[in-house]
């Protein structure tokens, strides 16, 4: 009774005809009230109007305003299992869940509140702290760029190193080049080194890269990552062409922007070409060929122009351009602060690598007994290129341990070069004659202390233990600071660090002028290359997105959703009985190595590359990019971060940042079925799968399972799904908001149907949950459709939704005009659909048409029109 | 001259008619070594949709193959890389293939215990259950009951057989079964220990104590230690408990529980299983 | 192994156990020369079912299942459904294993229970009622099922007249712990899984197969008959004056007589203790309210009267209306981890903050019962409990976490022994050395 009433008391009193058709037309469902009224809520600050019987989640979700859920299918009740969608409702002491609490007249809702994010984000680490999964493999998390590794491996492994490289420049434009000089830590966390040993993932990507340069030279044009967008008309200075420079410009350029790079030096390159020995980094064939990708998209170089000396950041901002990009990286050498550091032989080692990397011989160095004092890549460049330039004795000292290193891989070639090295040793004096020319340094032992921060013990003096090795000369590479004298003038608002670095935001960029961003060594102070160039890139994003007018705080949580992060905590173990072992790169015999300038290794074959590759695990979730658990931990902050091996207690790998850590589950994965794979592990109880399969598909695989902290929505007994009612519809995968249901897409091969035996009885078109099967087109149709070509199913759709329109106002407009005409008809000519003002002639009003509710007559009216 | 007057010339038609019936093809067809050929604008006739993206909506859910009366749609699909083929015919069963990347990642392989041989058990019984329960799947939880008072536990086999009588879903009836602890799916055990969890007991050393058995029992509460001769459970001692926490071993509640005790308990009980019941 | 009914005191009235007789079986003529089955006639006979319903929210009696919503208001809304088809359940399913005040009741007084469930049914016009009881208490449910027959073959139920001819079923129930909460209590009832629903729409809306359903504990029920024979202003005159009434309270631990006893609402813990409980033996170190969810109560904190309110405040629940004693020799942390495990492991595992957060925060607790503690392990716990609290979807999620919170709360000195210098004053847990588990 009172489901009616509301109606006839809403029911306008005559609707006109026309609009009473529209809404009978417009009515999706016969059951759905035809007038259900409406009234305003508050929420966020803003009126809204809701709708009787919707949910605060159903009017958020139709205004648009976001509330984060888990577990809510939009095609069921709300669940209120994940306890995501709190909301804040004025009065109430506790907050409701919004998918399932009615909105009620005047209600006052909060959304976003810094409660209700503590709530939601408790609720995250909460599914995180047994969410015995992940993301993104260990490599791609390690690599500060976070380049596709699985990716690109597995485009090797297809032999495809065209796409390999594609892949590899979605994040790095430089593979060969990286392939060289990158300190690799993705080959530190790579879970192959559970299984044997790590993949050789530089130079695997090294070879792919190598491959696209050979192809270059003879005039094929490298892979472009992502389309060339069209040209914006906006400029970008980039001050600096290093590693962090050009990768901005790379992708400022490919997203349509016109780049000018200033560079200092007479050749674009920066450390890469300054700071890295030719038999690393060959210049012309690799780094020249590989910038050259870069020019080809339309970047400008300008050589020999130095910011502070040339120009200033207000000169560039007067020229128009619309952005600068600081990226001019380290280049002051720290002083030792010790007596006779001036005295004449002692050598900034970057100075000295200007010459030397490029092979030129520095002046008078042969013959001579050089100190190279750090433990930098520097300092190994230092002594190996000395090696080569003929001295007689080259003694690298490192006041720390050798594993503490930066670059202890490269010690043991140092030494088959036939340097020598000296740990726990710092300097306290350089001596010099009285021509205060330089005859040895004295150096004192060093006791390591307790760790410090980054990890490493800290070197404490010990007192009486000094000792002299005499030379000639001393290389300093003991560390860069960038110069940042530019900032004097015209560069007002642009701070620099109390650790005297370029004041920039870590996310955005942005310095403390609009306009001008630092990227680079020049924020970080010296580190790899690949660290510099995930700067530049990241940086790159913030340029673009400041260029079309966005606010620099509002894309940060866009730029780390940019930006995978780090998490998981443990994985499952990886079992397999064939080991391959690590494909190493051949390196010439040392004697030949030492007196060249050629790259010293032997780069792999074809075969060796692909059969590398092809050792990769590719551990990577299936689900990410859907996955909505991790969006919203993205969202509030709670992803977590793997411990490093070396500092974690426990045997399985544990998650820091997350608050509640404890015991987890690590579910067996069912991959029986064809086309779903689960798995548990993923699982976040959500219950969208068991209530989708059952309330619509009708199959009930699932349930909740068991109880406690051991709950689990599975299959009974924890089956295989082959042994469920699975109708392999994919439903559950769909609906599921994590990886823990996968579907496997499909693709139509063959549909045949015996048409000589099917009976026409329409159930296949029916049971098709994708309404992607109908039967062919009816007879009132078909004049229409025999005009049209079997082939064009969407102009007879097209023509099948028309027709029930037409059908129903040829009606209308057929009774009107016989009520013009003054004629009488039966009533059951008249359509039981037609509302009330279409009935005509005063008795019928009594009869089929007026006497219907609004929501009867479309009841009847749906099923009339479907049922012909 | 008048044609109609010739006489016998009616006949002469006749005959040339019936001739010409002669040599007409034969119209029936011999099903179904013959078939009929449809036309295309046939009104029956099935067709797949495309969306606006002029693409196939048929997501090759097989779900109108599976629906299909007389089994006259025979369908097949392949995954996107062209490498697993999938295919529903009459007599086909089309979950036969396996990804192999997934197995790739994991060896451990999954139980698939309805293939395995179920415990035969009499369904007289719960046949009898079933229909004192009018099978209703709102008794299904009375019904499991008394399952379980025929049989000592709830086989699969008694269960999917009361899933299928009633119409529940056999998931969902597991999943009730799995969340009262007081339904039990492993065979009857020689020995039970019941450990009361009431806040007095735990104040009296409860909690060490259930510890205790949880360890030397080798299984958590509800479950049965791993040479399947003790079940570890709980019970309610109302608030009667003195001096020391409540345990009933087999029924009998021990004069006094201690963690030490505990432990030769689970040892005595582990030594002596009665014959014929232990796993 | 039942308790003893532990004298109340001269001045304490008596509404629930008035007619409780100890040990012999009561019948239904010893009951109704007590007075049995009068409301109920009189409320038939002379009342209407609105004037009754007036009267109960008149004497403003609160439900005594721990939540302590006004049982009139309760009934007027399931009374203004539309749906003609109502239900009347009593829940006499004692979630608590250690509590059994509620199968005190039903054994001693079954007619009180029968009669206020049939008053209730009459009221809200149900054709059918339950009564629920835990299948631990096998006699109670065979005395509740010996009075419903008497009460059928008096014909006050079970008729064809149309108010009698409602049908009372006494229901053995067992489940966990959770099934004490009123919507997973229904769930058990429908031969559904023990999962609670999202409340609202109240039990009082839609409920026992989505009907209008009245869940009320026994003790509630049980205090209608007396309210009706005695008028609203007599029940209003006892206990406190904002929450009048009696309840049944069960004393236990280290109080020299445990039992149960009937308390007008009002009464300060200290009272309740050293009446009928005959004071503690050894030194009072704490007292437990409301069993596996309730807080604990330090000495000084005794004077806290026995209503909802002030329970509340006080971090304590009324619950399963226990009181129990601790004495020294008792790890407060130790007890609080225990109960919290046992709630999680008693779960229904349906929301995220109860399946992993009462998990986390038992294993929060072992950590300082262990000795291994993180520094920050302290404030993680109660902004946890805050969390937990305030996302709960059923009573057991909401007060999960009230042990653990009032020790820290009251107890700060012999938690921060655990969590601070790593030792256990109680001696009953051994916590390695802080240093130890820190190198660990």
């Amino acid at each position: 009774m009172t489901d009616t009433l509301p109606e006839i008391i809403h029911q306008p009193s005559s609707p006109s005809p026309d609009e009473a058709t529209e809404r009978l037309l417009t009515t999706q469902s016969p059951q759905r009230r035809q007038v259900s009224p409406e009234f305003a809520v508050e929420i966020d600050g803003r009126q809204y109007t809701a709708r009787e019987g919707q949910t605060i989640l159903d009017v958020c979700r139709d205004v648009g305003i976001e509330v984060p859920t888990l577990c809510y299918e939009p095609k069921l009740p709300g669940f209120g299992a994940c306890r995501m969608c709190v909301v804040e409702v004025e009065g109430e002491d506790t907050p409701p869940i919004s998918c399932s609490r009615d909105a009620e007249e005047g209600m006052v809702v909060r959304t976003q509140t810094p409660r209700l994010r503590e709530i939601r984000k408790t609720n995250l680490e909460l599914i995180f702290s047994d969410h015995n999964a992940y993301c993104l493999p260990p490599c791609q998390n390690k690599c500060p760029s976070h380049i596709d590794i699985p990716g690109f491996l597995k485009a090797n492994t297809e032999g495809d190193f065209v796409e390999s490289t594609r892949v590899f420049k979605r994040t790095i434009p430089f593979p060969s080049v990286l392939g060289r000089v990158c300190p690799a830590p993705c080959e530190d966390h790579c879970r192959r080194d559970e299984v044997e040993e790590a993949i050789a993932i530089r130079d695997s990507h090294r070879y792919a890269g190598d491959q696209v340069l050979k192809a270059q030279a003879e005039g094929v044009a490298p892979p472009l990552p992502f389309d060339q967008q069209p040209s914006t008309g906006k400029r970008v200075a980039v001050i600096g062409s290093g590693p962090s420079g050009m990768s901005a410009a790379y992708y400022l350029a490919l997203s349509g922007h016109e780049v000018t790079v200033m560079e200092r030096d007479p050749d674009p390159g920066g450390m890469l070409r300054y700071g890295i020995p030719e038999y690393r980094l060959p210049k012309e064939r690799i780094l020249a060929a590989e910038y050259q990708g870069v020019w080809d998209l339309g970047v400008q170089l300008v050589t020999g122009v130095e910011l502070g000396t040339d120009f200033s950041i207000d000169d560039l901002q007067n020229e128009g351009y619309d952005a600068v990009l600081v990226a001019i990286g380290c280049y002051d050498t720290n002083k030792l602060g010790i007596p006779g550091e001036d005295a004449d032989g002692v050598i900034d080692g970057l100075e000295y690598l200007r010459i030397a990397t490029l092979g030129l011989p520095y002046p008078d160095h042969k013959g001579k007994r050089v100190v190279v004092i750090g433990g930098g890549f520097t300092s190994m460049d230092c002594s190996r290129t000395s090696v080569r330039q003929g001295c007689t004795e080259v003694t690298l000292v490192y006041r720390r341990d050798m594993k503490d290193m930066p670059a202890a891989d490269e010690v043991h070639e140092m030494l088959e070069e036939g340097a020598r090295a000296i740990f726990q040793a710092s300097p306290t004096r350089v001596v010099v004659d009285k021509h205060d020319k330089v005859t040895g340094v004295e150096f004192q032992r060093m006791a390591l202390g307790e760790p410090d921060a980054s990890g490493r013990r800290r070197p404490q003096p010990v007192e009486g233990t000094e000792f002299i090795i005499d030379c000639d000369r001393v290389l300093l590479a003991i560390g860069q600071g960038p110069q940042l004298g530019w900032l004097e003038n015209g560069a007002e608002g642009i701070e620099k660090t109390k650790r005297w670095r370029l004041d920039a935001d870590a996310v955005t960029f942005g310095t403390g002028r609009a306009g001008v961003f630092g990227a680079g060594d020049v924020r970080t102070g010296a580190a790899t290359v690949v660290e510099a160039i995930a700067e530049g890139r990241r940086a790159s994003y913030a340029i673009d997105a400041y260029l079309q007018g966005q606010d620099l705080e509002e894309i940060r949580t866009r730029q780390t959703l940019a930006e995978p992060q780090p998490e998981f905590l443990s994985i499952v173990p990886y079992t397999d009985e064939v080991k391959h072992p690590r494909i190493r790169l051949r390196a010439m015999p040392a004697e030949e190595r030492n007196d060249s300038y050629i790259e010293y290794e032997i780069p792999y074959t074809a075969q060796e590359a692909m059969a590398e590759s092809a050792r990769c695990l590719q551990c990577t979730c299936e689900a990410i990019g859907y996955c909505d658990l991790r969006r919203q931990g993205i969202e509030y902050g709670t992803t977590l971060q793997t411990l490093e091996p070396k500092r974690t207690g426990i045997s399985f790998r544990s998650v820091s940042e997350n608050r509640f850590t404890g015991y987890n589950h690590d579910y067996i994965r069912d991959d029986s079925h064809a086309f779903i794979l689960r798995e548990p592990s993923r699982c976040i109880d959500c219950g969208r799968c068991a209530n989708v399969c059952r309330e619509v598909v009708g199959a009930a695989c699932y349930d909740f399972m068991r109880t406690g902290f051991d709950t689990l929505v599975t299959t009974p007994l924890d089956m295989s799904l082959n042994t469920t009612p699975c109708v392999s519809c994919g439903r559950c995968a769909e609906t599921c908001p994590t990886g823990a249901l996968m579907p496997k897409p499909r693709v139509l091969e063959q549909y045949d149907v015996d048409e000589s035996r099917c009976i026409l009885c329409g159930i296949c078109v029916d049971a098709c949950p994708y309404d992607a099967l109908r039967c062919g087109p009816d007879f009132e149709l078909a004049h229409e459709s025999r005009a049209e070509p079997q082939i064009d199913l969407l102009a007879i759709a097209d023509i099948e939704r028309d027709s029930e329109l037409s059908y129903v106002r040829k009606e209308r407009d057929w009774l009107s005009q016989a009520q013009a005409g003054g004629r009488d008809f039966p009533q059951e000519r008249l359509l039981p659909v037609l509302p009330a003002g279409l009935a005509g002639n005063g008795k019928t009003s009594t009869g089929n048409g007026a006497g219907d509710t609004p929501a009867g007559g479309a009841g009847g009216g749906a099923a009339s029109i479907h049922h012909k | 001259m008048r044609t109609d007057r010739i006489p016998g010339l009616a006949i002469v038609k006749g005959m040339l008619f019936a001739v010409r019936q002669v040599f007409r093809p034969n119209l029936t067809v011999r099903y179904p070594e013959e078939l009929n050929e449809i036309s295309p604008r046939h009104r029956g006739r099935l067709i797949l949709l495309y969306d606006e993206a002029g693409t196939l909506k048929c997501e090759t859910c097989f779900q109108c193959a599976q629906a299909c009366p007389i089994e006259c749609i025979d369908m097949g699909g392949v995954d996107t890389r062209n490498r697993y083929h999938v295919h529903w015919g009459a007599s086909e069963q089309y979950a036969e293939r396996r990804e192999e990347s997934a197995l790739r990642r994991s060896g451990r392989p999954v139980p698939d215990r309805t293939f395995d041989p179920f415990e035969p058990v009499d369904l007289g019984p719960l046949d009898e259950i079933l229909a004192a329960g009018k099978y209703k799947p709102a008794n299904a939880l009375a019904m499991l009951e008394s399952a379980q008072g025929v049989y000592g536990h709830l086989p699969v086999a008694a269960l999917q057989h009361m899933a299928h009588q009633t119409g529940a879903d056999y998931a969902a009836l597991y999943g009730m079964a799995t969340s009262y602890p007081h339904l039990h799916f492993e065979p009857p055990v020689g020995h039970i220990v019941r450990v009361c969890r009431c806040t007095q007991c735990t104040l009296l050393g409860g909690g060490r104590v259930l510890a205790a058995f949880r360890e030397h029992l080798g299984t958590d509460v509800g479950g049965v230690s791993p040479d399947g001769a003790v079940r570890l459970d709980v019970t309610a001692c109302g608030g009667t408990s003195s001096g020391s926490a409540y345990v009933e071993v087999d029924g009998e509640p021990l004069p006094k529980s201690s963690p030490e005790d505990a432990a030769t308990i689970a040892a005595a009980l582990r030594a002596n299983v009665p014959q014929g019941e232990a796993a | 192994m039942s308790l003893p009914i532990l004298d109340g005191g001269k001045d304490w009235p008596q509404v629930l156990l008035a007619r409780a007789t100890e040990g012999k079986l009561p019948d239904i003529e010893a009951a109704e020369a007590k007075g049995a089955w009068e409301a109920f006639r009189k409320a038939t006979g002379e009342l209407s079912p609105e004037v009754v319903l007036h009267t109960i929210a008149e004497s403003g009696l609160r439900g005594r299942g721990g939540a302590g919503y006004p049982t009139g208001a309760k009934w007027r809304d399931c009374v203004t459904q539309p749906d003609p088809v109502h239900y009347v359940v009593a829940n006499g399913f004692e979630a608590d294993p250690g509590a059994q005040v509620d199968r005190t009741l039903m054994e001693l007084d079954p007619q009180a229970v029968v009669e206020g469930t049939a008053i209730a049914a009459w009221v809200v016009g149900a054709e059918q009622a339950i009564i629920a009881v835990s299948s631990s208490a096998p006699v109670a449910a065979e005395r509740l099922r010996v009075a419903v027959e008497e009460a059928e073959a008096r014909g006050y139920v079970g008729g064809d007249a149309d108010w009698r001819s409602l049908r009372i079923e006494v229901r053995e129930v067992t489940g966990s712990f959770v099934v004490g909460e009123e919507t997973v209590l229904l769930r058990a009832l429908e031969g559904q899984r023990a999962q609670p629903d999202q409340r609202p729409p109240h039990p009082s809306r839609s409920g026992l197969w989505g009907k209008p359903t009245v869940v009320n504990n026994v003790k509630t029920l049980a205090a209608v008959p007396w309210i009706v024979a005695h008028g609203a202003g007599a029940y209003t005159s006892l206990g406190s004056a904002e929450t009048p009434g009696t309840t049944l309270v069960q004393l236990g631990g280290v109080v020299r007589k445990p039992g149960v006893v009937e308390v007008p609402l009002g009464t300060t813990v200290r009272q309740i203790l050293d009446g009928p409980g005959g004071s503690v033996q050894g030194s009072l170190k704490a007292v437990l309210v409301g069993g596996p969810t309730g807080g604990f109560l330090p000495p000084d904190g005794l004077d806290t009267p026995l209503t909802y309110e002030d329970l509340g405040q006080a971090g304590a629940v009324a619950g399963s209306g226990t009181l129990l004693a601790l004495d020294e020799s008792a790890c407060l942390v130790e007890v609080a981890t225990l109960m919290t495990r046992y709630l999680n492991d008693n779960a229904c595992g349906k929301t995220i903050p109860c399946r992993i957060g009462t998990r986390r925060l038992a294993e929060l607790g072992a950590g300082f019962c262990s000795g291994h503690v993180r520094p920050r392990d302290a404030e993680l716990l109660s902004e946890l409990a805050a969390d937990v609290h305030d996302a709960a979807l059923c009573g057991l999620e909401k007060d999960a976490a009230n042990p653990l919170l009032s020790v820290m709360r009251y107890f700060a000195p012999e938690f921060e022994a655990h969590s601070v210098r790593g030792e256990c004053p109680a001696g009953v847990c051994q916590p390695l050395s802080l240093a130890g588990a820190a190198s660990s």
